[in-house]
């Protein structure tokens, strides 16, 4: 016979199980099941419902919360909320007992995942044979939790290792700020000191300036080189200038076609190239926004480059120092700010060398006396932000007794699909890829969450999974937020929650794009073993009843 | 599936740039395809239909049929027609008339038929009118009436035929022919004077200062978005008005996102201004409530009146318009004084070849088509289950999660999808080895819970000098031509640079069936069906985002031509290639999606609305939609269940869930740039509620099943519209929001509006209609206000029926074969009830050896008993399936409606065979004005064999 009818067996069932615990009932419930002196049954939780005894197991679900179908399927259709028992009970003698959902009981699947005894496919549905396979899997389930075991102890005590050093980094951090602050102290004490020095020797400068006798021909020097000068520069401008425009009309040129592209091109017309070309437009576009020509500047660059308003001779008899002071009036202050401006576009633009002065060449002393007090500025200023540096890293998010300082910059890398994935603690998480060696960054450490509902029938699923069961490490619940990643095309930022779960040795194992540019990592450290609630419930989870 | 949105910003403001990051412009492009004033020859069409009613009645069509030139003969009246003012063009006649009462009319043109024709450019296009639409279409029905006789006076011949008093009476000058059935017109060809057949002639440059026409200006070439058609035979459209005497309602004609009845296409308020289009395109982000063309299209329409249904079948392969106006004026004497609907069918070349189908009802117009143009395939068990798809799931792991995920929150599922991601390069029968390295592993899994993997094929072949497929296409000449007629034809598609199978060519589809073979598809299992995207074709660079209509097919023809059947010949072949791919009598029913389709897709595939969105209105037009593609014989329809673009809000999702659970086709799915929104991602309580919507349609499958064997035997839609149920009664004539399943009774109108809390529901006739899930009674024709909070789908069942349903929730419905049946039965006002089930073994084609099971429940037919009979003609033939299945149960009988006699009712007696014996029954009295139910315990009876439960 190909399949076993389920009347002739149910019949048979019935016999067999009639003095014994019924089909599918644990030990722990076979009280629950003992016959009463009538020969009936009452459902657990519906004692109005009362039932011959024979029709426990019967193929036919008479209590509304399932509890007359321990061993059979009939009671599967019932809201999960209703049902007053965990499942079809497994022995799985040689492995450990599990429940199996009722829906699974006698469909023609052997669920080893659960039943490694086989024992669910009582019926023969379709021909199914399920043989015991306890043993095997039994076998190598144990030796799985053994060095599960193993994996975790060793977790606990690399935790240990992670918190001792990250003790002792903090001590050295905090010894460092006192250090330091110490430190600061003093250098504020050398500033004070050194703006007096200055003071000084500026004193002592300005009156040997003023004793000075005039040198008219100097200054004609001067002038002459100045006047030399300021040709130089302006023909310099007249050349930057063209070179500008010539610029300006090939980006407009550029720009023209790149807008001709998007606006003309066929959106339905799958081009990664063009696509590419357009997404990056429009990137460029809202960074730069509206790059028009400043009118005003023209104008002044043009009178700039016209008639040369100077009367440079007139300027060989004067008789002050700043150059300015030589320019009439408002002019002068004009030109002087246009050329210092034009200098430092030049000397920004690599077009000019650096020059320090701006007028006279001041004394020996009075040089070394600015940059002593430059120099002292500096420390202070670098040292104060060294301290803010050991501050902020001294109270940054490292976790429940800094578990994570040590690990910060470590860095992990797995492959999946089309992608390496690198993680590092703490910092950034990039996707590398494999075809075309691109990196995007998928987001930089913000803070951790905790979540205590991962392992919730809500969010984990009403029924365990054994596969995942037999494979995974369970999630502990703390959680790694990295934000701020590159851009998505017509999505957000990148961001990446990496759930952590405990692990000997740090490792990526999944990685998954949930929604668009929204990643979760599922990443093991040894940072967040020994927090108690390992794993998960076997066969039906504990949370069933707990739905909605 | 479809294309990624790219709203082209026209401001390059910052702002814009943001908000359109927030809300994506979602609007057609209307630009992108024509309207008929931009379609040269539907502008000439209309525009003659615009001087006709001018002259009013003095208008006459220059269409002379030649009276001695008539021939009657084996039921085939063949004849000239002359259009006599271009100087005498002949036009071969041939009216055939079938035993069906079906007549087809066809007109064709002498001087293209004998060759006698010159083309412009050199062109290599056939020059005969393309008269092999019917080679794809049809398949049979068209017996001639030999018995036909015909008798002509004053310039009318009439033509009687069928059982039925069928007449043609053929008006010489101008041509027009009216069909009547028992005295009373029915369909009258060319009553406006509208024909128009664009005859052949050479082009003759104008003179100088001489200006064209304005139809001229469009005769010999069309430019549309960039792209110039050459047109190398000039204008050659043919165009027929159809008028429905005293019939108010039209449907059919999918696909279109509108109403099922019919809109008038002249103006007017709530009306279109443009005709509807069939021009199979791929319209992206389509809008609702349009006459705009959309992926598929069937010419087919179905006109109703108070007590009568008729069609016509307008067969054409191209681009084709029809105007639908509505009139209360009524030229025809004979009609009672109601509306009559005037069509006007405009197509761009081919011949002019109509069918008119008398009816006299529904059933025998459906038929009728079917007869025709085959019957939909009966699908496998699988495929009516529910479908997880999604732009892309991305590697194994990703599969295997989803996979893992319902199992864990106990939501069935049967198939999963991929997308064009899982390619290697887009490179169809081809895997990503990165993420989809061991595809045959992946299927082996999801076979174990008997769950099947669905991935795509599209018919662009990537331009891949490495690609084996696309080499063997080009170097064998498989591949549609440009209008040269030599080179293959180029494109862009997904994978860039593209050709395109060329499925018109039989050796092409012979090739492209070998394709399939497990040893040519690597990493392909029996356990993997495909997915026929993009078929209309889709060619991203082309005009109108397809091919130019003077790219060239086998046989020479113009694509212009053959453009509406291309999706159809397509998926025809991957059908045929799934088919065989096991070998000689170890075929299974191949599941085959398609977005294109014609007249016939039915017969090898299933389709769905393409690429709609999540939004609200999208949800509303969806049933709309399919109840016109399965009134147009293709009921194997789904929408994408929570909208492929954008994202829906958790309530639009669980609603679409509810609506989905009636789609004959049922599908999940998501565009790539959408959020995960897996059954099982929403939280609480959505999740359960969605999960209770999908467990209905699964108890519900041996309804549906039972519903698709009747469409596959007698052309009968799955989803019936009001008019189907109730012909009589005109108030459900344009309900388009409401049906009912199959034969069952079941009255659904799943909540399409946001944050509804209730509906009102149109109760058809005075029988009691109970709430499917708490029975509360309805009595009263009319509408009714019915309760729909979010939990709640209005669902009734009709008093009368028997529902067969199996119970028990599995992991998919392949592990549901073996289990126990629950039959509902809703008692009628009288008393009474019936019903029927059909069961096979839901994969293979034993059940055309007769391996299945047929059986008919009636419930008091006189005994106040339920009975199974058996409806199989030839029970012997099933007896290997029935030993099979004999140990299928009925394990429970609920009866809805009983009198309150029935509380002392303790026991049941059960016959089967020789046997006899008891079986419990319990009584629960309703409450809160709740029908009363009584539940038959375990009955024990056997779901193969004959037996009675007596209620005495």
């Amino acid at each position: 016979m190909r399949r076993g009818s389920i009347l002739l067996l149910l019949s048979s069932a019935s016999i067999a199980t009639a003095s014994s615990t019924p089909r599918g009932v644990s030990p722990e419930d076979a009280k629950l099941y003992a016959p009463s002196a009538e020969k009936t049954f009452i459902c657990f939780t519906n004692p109005h419902v009362t039932i011959p005894y024979e029709s426990v197991n019967d193929d036919y679900c008479d209590c509304p919360d399932g509890s007359d179908e321990p061993g059979t399927s009939a009671c599967s259709h019932l809201p999960h909320k209703s049902l007053a028992i965990r499942g079809f009970y497994c022995k799985n003698e040689k492995h450990t007992p599990a429940f199996l959902p009722l829906g699974r009981v006698n469909d023609g699947v052997c669920d080893y995942e659960v039943c490694c005894d086989g024992s669910d496919e009582w019926a023969g549905v379709g021909g199914v044979k399920c043989e015991n396979r306890c043993r095997e899997i039994g076998k190598a389930a144990r030796k799985m939790a053994v060095e599960r075991e193993r994996l975790r102890n060793e977790g606990v005590r690399k935790k240990k290792e992670l918190l001792d050093r990250a003790k002792t980094m903090r001590i050295e951090l905090e010894d460092n700020v006192k250090t330091t602050r110490i430190k600061i102290e003093a250098l504020e004490e050398k500033v004070k000191w050194l703006e007096v020095q200055l003071k000084e020797t500026e004193e002592n400068e300005r009156l040997k300036i003023v004793k000075q006798p005039k040198e008219g021909s100097k200054l004609g020097v001067l002038v002459s080189l100045a006047r030399e000068r300021m040709q130089e520069l302006g023909s310099s401008l007249e050349k930057v200038r063209g070179d500008r425009d010539f610029a300006r009309s090939r980006l407009g040129k550029a720009e023209g076609i790149l807008k001709a592209l998007k606006e003309g091109y066929n959106p339905n017309f799958n081009d990664e190239g063009v696509k590419a070309a357009v997404r990056a437009w429009e990137e460029y576009l809202a960074q730069e926004g509206e790059h028009s020509e400043n009118r005003a500047e023209e104008r002044d660059l043009d009178s700039l480059l016209g008639e040369d308003e100077i009367d440079w001779e007139g300027f060989t008899e004067a008789d002050t120092h700043g150059f300015g002071a030589y320019l009439p009036g408002g002019i002068g202050t004009w030109v002087h700010d246009k050329l210092a401006d034009f200098r430092q576009m030049l000397v920004e633009n690599g077009l000019l060398a650096a020059k320090s002065d701006d007028g006279m060449p001041e004394s020996r002393a009075l040089v070394s006396a600015r940059q002593a007090l430059q120099a002292g500025k500096t420390e202070e200023s670098d040292t104060k932000s060294h301290l803010e540096t050991l501050l902020s890293d001294l109270t940054y998010p490292y976790g429940q007794d800094d578990v994570f300082r040590s690990l910060k910059g470590e860095c992990i890398s797995s492959q999946f699909g089309e992608y390496t994935y690198e993680y590092c603690f703490l910092g950034t998480a990039y996707q590398k890829s494999l075809k075309d060696s691109s990196s995007v960054s998928l987001g930089e450490y913000a803070r951790i969450e905790v979540d205590k509902s991962v392992n919730d029938a809500s969010v984990r699923g009403i029924f365990g999974s054994g596969w995942e069961e037999a494979h995974d490490e369970g999630l502990s619940g703390l959680s790694l937020i990295h934000e701020n990643g590159q851009q998505c095309w017509n999505g957000p930022k990148r961001s990446v929650k990496v759930d952590l779960y405990c692990s000997a040795v740090d490792e990526l194992r999944s990685v998954r794009e949930e929604e668009k540019c929204v990643y979760r990592f599922e990443v093991g450290a040894a940072a967040v073993c020994g927090r108690g609630e390992h794993g998960r419930g076997e066969g039906v989870d504990e949370n069933v009843r707990d739905e909605l | 599936m479809g294309y990624r949105p790219m709203s082209v910003r026209s401001t390059p403001a910052l702002i814009l740039l943001f908000l359109s990051l927030l809300q994506p412009a979602q609007t057609v492009k209307h630009e992108n395809f024509k309207t008929c004033s931009q379609s040269g020859f539907c502008k000439r069409n209309r525009a003659l239909a615009d001087r006709a009613q001018a002259a009013g009645a003095s208008w006459a069509a220059p269409y002379e049929l030649d009276e001695r030139t008539l021939q009657l003969r084996d039921g085939v009246l063949t004849g000239k027609i002359w259009k006599t003012d271009a100087g005498g063009i002949e036009l071969p006649l041939q009216v055939s008339l079938f035993e069906s009462g079906v007549a087809r009319v066809t007109i064709d043109e002498a001087q293209r038929r004998a060759g006698e024709i010159t083309l412009r450019h050199d062109s290599k296009a056939r020059k005969e009118r393309y008269n092999e639409a019917e080679k794809w279409a049809l398949v049979g029905g068209h017996k001639c009436q030999k018995t036909a006789a015909m008798e002509t006076k004053e310039g009318v011949t009439t033509v009687a035929y069928g059982p039925d008093n069928y007449e043609a009476r053929i008006t010489h000058k101008p041509f027009s022919v009216q069909f009547l059935r028992r005295g009373e017109v029915y369909v009258v060809l060319n009553d406006r004077n509208l024909i128009n057949v664009e005859h052949w002639r050479p082009k003759i440059e104008k003179a100088e200062g001489e200006e064209l026409t304005e139809d001229e200006e469009t005769y010999w070439e069309e430019t549309f978005g960039g792209n110039t058609d050459s047109k190398p035979r000039g204008p050659e459209s043919v165009a027929l008005d159809i008028t429905f005497p005293g019939y108010d309602h039209v449907y059919g004609i999918p696909e279109h996102a509108t109403s099922l009845s019919l809109k008038e296409t002249r103006g007017g308020e709530g009306n279109y201004n443009e005709p509807y289009r069939l021009y199979n395109s791929d319209v992206f982000e389509y809008e609702t409530d349009s006459p705009m063309t959309l992926y598929g299209s069937i010419p087919f329409m179905q006109a109703q009146k108070k007590g009568s249904a008729v069609g016509v079948f307008w067969l054409s392969a191209a681009e084709t318009w029809v105007d639908v106006i509505k009139t209360k004026r009524n030229p025809h004497a004979l009609t009672t004084e109601k509306s009559s609907t005037q069509t006007h069918w405009i197509s761009e070349s081919g011949l002019l070849d109509v069918f008119v189908l008398p009816g006299p009802d529904v059933t025998s117009v459906y038929r009728q088509y079917g007869e025709l143009t085959g019957f939909t395939t009966l699908p496998a068990m699988f495929s009516i289950a529910y479908h997880q798809c999604r732009w892309n799931y991305i590697s194994q792991d990703d599969v295997q999660d989803v996979d893992r995920k319902f199992d864990k929150f106990d939501i069935p599922y049967d198939v999963i999808w991929l997308d064009i991601e899982h390619t290697d390069g887009k490179k169809y029968f081809t895997w990503d080895p990165l993420t989809f390295g061991k595809p045959e592993s992946m299927q082996k899994t999801l076979a174990k819970r008997d769950r099947k993997l669905v991935a795509i094929v599209d018919p662009h072949i990537k331009n891949d000098g490495n690609y084996a497929v696309g080499k063997e296409m080009v170097e064998k000449g498989f591949g549609v031509k440009d209008k040269g007629g030599d080179k293959v034809y180029e494109g862009w598609c997904w994978p860039g640079s593209s050709h395109w199978v060329d499925c018109f060519n039989p050796a092409a589809v012979d090739w492209w069936k070998s394709l399939f073979k497990f040893d040519k598809y690597i990493g392909s299992t029996p356990n993997l069906w495909i997915w026929n995207d993009m078929n209309e074709p889709s060619v991203f660079n082309g005009p109108e985002t397809t091919m130019p209509k003077d790219n060239i097919h086998h046989g020479n023809w113009e694509h212009r031509d053959v453009h509406n059947i291309n999706g159809m010949s397509f998926h025809n072949a991957t059908y045929e290639g799934l088919k065989v791919r096991l070998g000689n009598g170890k075929e299974r029913r191949p599941f085959v999606l398609t977005r294109s389709f014609f007249a016939g897709s039915q017969r090898s595939a299933a389709m769905w609305t393409g690429d709609n969105q999540a939004d609200w209105p999208h949800l509303q037009q969806a049933f709309p939609m399919l109840l016109a593609n399965g009134i147009a014989g293709f009921p194997f329809a789904g929408a994408d269940v929570g909208g492929f673009f954008g994202n829906p809000s958790k309530e639009l999702l669980t609603r679409w869930y509810q609506a989905g659970a009636f789609y004959p086709f049922f599908r999940g799915h998501a565009h790539i740039d959408a959020k995960r929104r897996e059954p099982y991602l929403v939280g609480e309580p959505y999740v359960s509620i969605i999960r209770n919507a999908i467990r209905l349609r699964y108890s519900l499958l041996p309804a549906w099943y039972t519903a698709f064997q009747r469409a596959s035997w007698e052309g009968m839609p799955i989803l019936r519209p009001h008019f189907v149920v109730f012909p009589d009664d005109e108030a459900g004539f344009a309900i388009d929001d409401q049906f009912f399943l199959g034969d069952t009774g079941l009255l659904a109108k799943p909540v399409v509006w946001e944050s509804a809390t209730k509906t009102t529901v149109y109760f058809p006739d005075d029988q009691v209609y109970y709430d499917y899930f708490d029975f509360t009674p309805y009595h009263r024709k009319g509408h009714h206000e019915v309760p729909a909070a979010l939990e709640k789908i209005p669902l009734f069942m009709r008093g009368g029926r028997i529902i067969p349903r199996k119970d028990r929730p599995r992991r998919s419905s392949g592990l549901m074969k073996y289990d126990p049946y629950t039959l509902v039965i809703s008692v009628s006002s009288e008393g009474t009830a019936g019903g029927v089930l059909y069961v096979d073994d839901g994969e293979t084609y034993a059940h055309r050896s007769g391996a299945y099971i047929h059986r008919a429940f009636t419930f008091n037919h006189g005994d106040n008993a339920l009975r199974s009979e058996n409806l199989h003609p030839e029970p012997e033939k099933a007896a290997a399936y029935n030993k099979d299945m004999k140990s299928v149960r009925v394990e429970r009988i609920v009866v809805v409606g009983v009198g309150k006699g029935w509380a002392t009712k303790k026991e049941v007696v059960v016959k089967q065979g020789s046997k006899t014996w008891n079986a419990k029954i319990v009584y629960t009295e309703g409450k809160g004005g709740k029908a009363n139910t009584a539940v038959v315990r375990d009955p024990k009876v056997s779901i193969t064999k004959d037996w009675s439960v007596s209620f005495m």
